[in-house]
């Protein structure tokens, strides 16, 4: 049993999206290997926390079992919550509580802790109303730009090709709702070669999301609202693998794609593609004011 | 064709109509799909119950198309979707 102090020094906030996620490491390298990772998302501890995440590295090393191994291992449901349980690694995670475990005896702890992190956030996010997407987020102009697709389609590039804008992160965005909309929150998860994370703790409201299309030619495609919301949902990772979820997370990607413009966007390799963003913002502007 | 075959939606597949189009989500595949108008209601139809004469009666009808053009489509949707996953044949 921890004694108060270790679980006082072991322990760290972390304000993700607005969500307090209370992240309680041992043994202390692992508190301090987290909070250095996450410097930026850090906050005094106090109040409650949305999630409490008590976090155990043990020391050895389980052959072959590495980080990957936990997005490869399926999420079991149980009376409580969830399991996930692969080599090395057994976790549990209670949304409706706010709490889970995470038990780790891998040769990258903190590898495991963050992708065990991506879990526990997509799982929070849903339970509280929004979503984690899997999507590059721009923020220009003081509104947050999404952009889907699965991995070679250009999410990497539009950040790069877009040195005006602040990015929230290359790989996964924090959506939620508000009274003045959907928000977009950066996050912590980014893929490893990015260069600059200076956008990680902004947020914006939504102007659009583009699912990225390499064409020849510029252009911005309107999409079905059934197309809009599958796009939303082949994008939503863990909670579109969890079939109790799926008619909910349907009904909030159509409410999603319902508050903000879900297009198709076909770009080329350089940053031609903001003019057809804009354009079709602008449009789309004009068609609700005249109606 | 085997028009007295009997499609069912695969368990596990979770859909939602939406304006007309259906989106079906298969999780253990980690796959999501649209159908079009036409797809969505043979999708609605296909209940496990009714073969694909059946259902390309009810679509010929329902749309006004000739009913051997839609006996052929019907029938290759459905085994289209069963080579994918999201329907089965139900037993007869």
């Amino acid at each position: 049993m921890m004694r108060s102090q270790d679980a006082v020094d072991g322990a760290l906030d972390l304000i993700l999206a607005g969500w307090r996620v209370r992240l309680v490491c041992a043994p202390q390298a692992l508190a301090q290997a987290a909070r250095a990772r996450y410097a930026a998302f850090v906050a005094a501890i106090g109040g409650p926390a949305d999630l409490v995440i008590a976090a155990a590295a043990e020391p050895g090393m389980s052959p072959g079992a590495h980080a990957a191994h936990m997005l490869e291992a399926p999420l079991r449901p149980d009376a409580a919550g969830y399991r996930l349980d692969a080599d090395g690694i057994a976790a549990s995670i209670q949304p409706d509580l706010g709490r889970a475990t995470l038990a780790l005896a891998t040769a990258e702890p903190l590898g495991s802790l963050e992708y065990f992190l991506r879990i526990a956030c997509a799982l929070l996010a849903f339970h509280r109303g929004g979503v984690l997407l899997h999507a590059a987020g721009l923020l220009a102009g003081g509104q947050a730009y999404l952009f889907t697709g699965v991995s070679g389609s250009g999410k990497s590039t539009v950040t790069a090709l877009s040195p005006h804008a602040l990015a929230l992160s290359d790989d996964l965005v924090l959506l939620r709702p508000g009274e003045a909309g959907w928000l977009a929150h950066g996050t912590p998860f980014w893929n490893p070669d990015a260069a600059s994370r200076a956008g990680q703790t902004a947020n914006g409201p939504i102007a659009g999301i583009y699912k990225l299309v390499k064409a020849p030619a510029v252009r911005v495609e309107p999409l079905s609202a059934a197309a809009a919301a599958a796009e939303l949902a082949a994008n939503c990772p863990v909670v579109n693998g969890r079939p109790e979820l799926l008619p909910e997370l349907l009904a909030r990607c159509r409410d999603l794609a319902r508050a903000v413009p879900v297009r198709r966007l076909h770009f080329r390799k350089d940053a031609s593609f903001w003019a057809a963003v804009n354009a079709n913002l602008i449009i789309q502007e004009v068609h609700s004011d005249a109606t | 064709m085997q028009l007295n075959a009997i499609p069912a939606h695969a368990p596990g597949v979770v859909s939602r109509t939406m304006d007309g189009e259906a989106v079906l989500v298969h999780p253990a595949q980690g796959k999501v799909r649209v159908l079009n108008a036409v797809g969505a209601r043979i999708w609605e139809l296909a209940d496990g119950r009714h073969d694909i004469a059946a259902l390309a009666q009810a679509v010929a009808d329902e749309y006004g198309v000739p009913l051997a053009r839609t006996e052929a489509d019907v029938d290759a949707f459905c085994y289209d979707l069963v080579g994918r996953g999201v329907m089965v044949w139900a037993p007869a």
